[in-house]
């Protein structure tokens, strides 16, 4: 069985409900593979989620990685906890302030989806505050003890990106303070168009941690998500895109405002993406609904394929950025993708929390250059396979061909109902 | 060692919380730690109510095992006890 067939097992067994399905399934993976897959889980941030599936179903699964398994949930666990008690206080300070605030991803996802709260390991928490209201939740958070880790240009973050940078507790808990949910700052992205407003308008109360907070609706979360996961070039989104089967398992979704919400975001390709990606490794039926209005020209088995590929890719991140934006394209296209995201002044005064307006930033060219010379030396392995390897030479070929297509967004149905 | 008419109980302030496989993880807001505890220090966590003597907890544990305690039982218990003491996770009340 090679690697990608695994990971499909994998995710056929994080989304089965029926014991004796999951018995059958975990059985076919043999001694050889559980290291391959206890790092894939590692990787992939799934191993809270299947160590409770292998306890809950007395998986047949080796001692030593159900310890280590083990420990991966008992951190996830733990980490949970620092920043539920953070977030409590911070949305308690909030309250007082009557500041709106959205709890996003993760940490929402967490607490309303999961059945127990570790199962969905985090970085950090996002949250989201109306635009007018930054400045009065930044004072919050610093009174609460959270501190930026590097120095930044507020305007600049303001005008260029979609949160300020991380905010640290003294639990080294981070905090990131969105304003607005998508940017077109990214290179990958660039049609998408958010409606903040109607992402507020249409919001609704809830009590998270015992405390008020706001939660979008349901059919703006899942945009949201689908978005977030295209963002990130669907590279290895699998934690992600369980998130999405666990929201539509355990709503009532109105598909035809989605399809149509879908249509207003500019995120319909994306959206039929996801869907079908979590009916291919989550076995989660395409909705009629979607199945007759969401209709696109091209080669769709190609595109389904190259999905595939890039939610079950093994290279580090860094190789699969330069995979999927280097190789392949032609000289001068490279030199506008190595402007753009690397030399970008956006980039340069993001990274060194400066003024876009600043001349300074000139000056940070050459450590810049430096900077990413050092990070990205040791992914050069990889170019070198990529021109040797015929196998990663077709990945690369087939990354670039759903990557065209997806941000093209000329109205390509077949069938625009 | 602890005196007969003192009864631990956890430190008011610690999130304790159990796990679907009968582990559980304590979380120390003053100092940011976290600890994992596994299902007998949990059960023994659970009993640190100001009213269980470790003698009692030790009876309670008894019944609960399987074929008993092992005989080392009493000295792990004072020993993880005392730690929790030592971490500021628990304190005593006096009877």
């Amino acid at each position: 069985m090679n690697n990608s067939e695994l990971k499909k097992i994998i995710c056929k067994i994080l989304s089965c409900k029926d014991k004796i399905e999951l018995v059958s399934l975990s059985n076919r993976i043999t001694a050889e593979n559980w290291n391959y897959i206890y790092d894939f889980l590692l990787s992939y941030n799934l191993c809270p989620l299947f160590y409770s599936l292998v306890k809950q179903n007395d998986l047949n699964v080796p001692i030593e990685i159900i310890k280590k398994l083990h420990k991966s949930y008992l951190i996830s666990s733990a980490l949970h906890l620092k920043k539920t008690h953070e977030l409590k206080n911070v949305l308690l300070e909030f309250n007082k302030e009557n500041i709106d605030v959205m709890p996003l991803k993760g940490i929402y996802l967490a607490e309303k989806y999961y059945e127990n709260s570790a199962l969905r390991p985090m970085v950090d928490i996002d949250i989201l505050v109306k635009p007018d209201d930054v400045k009065k939740a930044l004072y919050i958070l610093e009174k609460l003890g959270f501190r930026c880790s590097k120095d930044y240009d507020h305007d600049f973050q303001i005008n260029n990106h979609k949160h300020l940078p991380a905010f640290y507790s003294k639990s080294n808990v981070a905090i990131e303070l969105h304003f607005t949910l998508f940017t077109h700052a990214g290179y990958y992205l660039k049609s998408v168009k958010i409606d903040l407003d109607n992402i507020w308008s249409t919001s609704s109360k809830t009590i998270l941690y015992g405390q008020k907070t706001t939660q979008m609706s349901v059919e703006n979360l899942i945009l949201h998500l689908c978005v977030h996961i295209a963002e990130d070039k669907f590279k290895q989104k699998i934690l992600h895109l369980f998130d999405v089967f666990q929201v539509i398992k355990n709503e009532n979704i109105n598909w035809q405002l989605l399809i149509s919400k879908s249509k207003e975001w500019k995120a319909e390709k994306i959206l039929y993406c996801v869907l079908l990606s979590l009916n291919n490794l989550f076995n989660l039926k395409i909705n009629d609904i979607v199945q007759q209005n969401l209709v696109f020209k091209g080669n769709m088995s190609e595109i389904e394929c190259s999905l595939e590929k890039k939610l079950l890719c093994d290279l580090s991140s860094q190789s699969f950025e330069m995979v999927s934006n280097f190789k392949h394209r032609n000289f001068i296209d490279k030199l506008k993708y190595i402007k753009y995201t690397l030399f970008s002044d956006y980039s340069v005064c993001m990274f060194y929390g400066i003024s876009d307006k600043s001349f300074k930033k000139y000056f940070y060219y050459i450590p810049r250059f430096f900077y990413l010379f050092k990070k990205y030396s040791k992914h050069f392995i990889d170019l070198y396979i990529l021109r040797k390897g015929r196998h990663l030479q077709d990945t690369s070929i087939s990354f670039n061909l759903f990557d065209e297509w997806i941000q093209n967004n000329e109205q390509n149905f077949k069938n625009n109902k | 060692m602890q005196a007969k008419n003192e009864f631990p109980t956890v430190n008011p302030m610690v999130v304790y919380r159990e796990e679907f496989d009968d582990w559980a993880v304590l979380f120390d807001p003053d100092t940011n730690e976290t600890f994992g505890l596994d299902p007998v220090s949990s059960f023994i966590w659970k009993k640190l109510d100001g009213k269980h003597s470790i003698e009692k907890i030790l009876n309670e544990l008894d019944k609960e095992c399987e074929g008993g305690v092992p005989e080392d039982a009493p000295k792990h218990i004072e020993e993880f006890v005392s730690d929790l003491k030592n971490r500021g996770l628990i304190g005593y009340e006096q009877n």
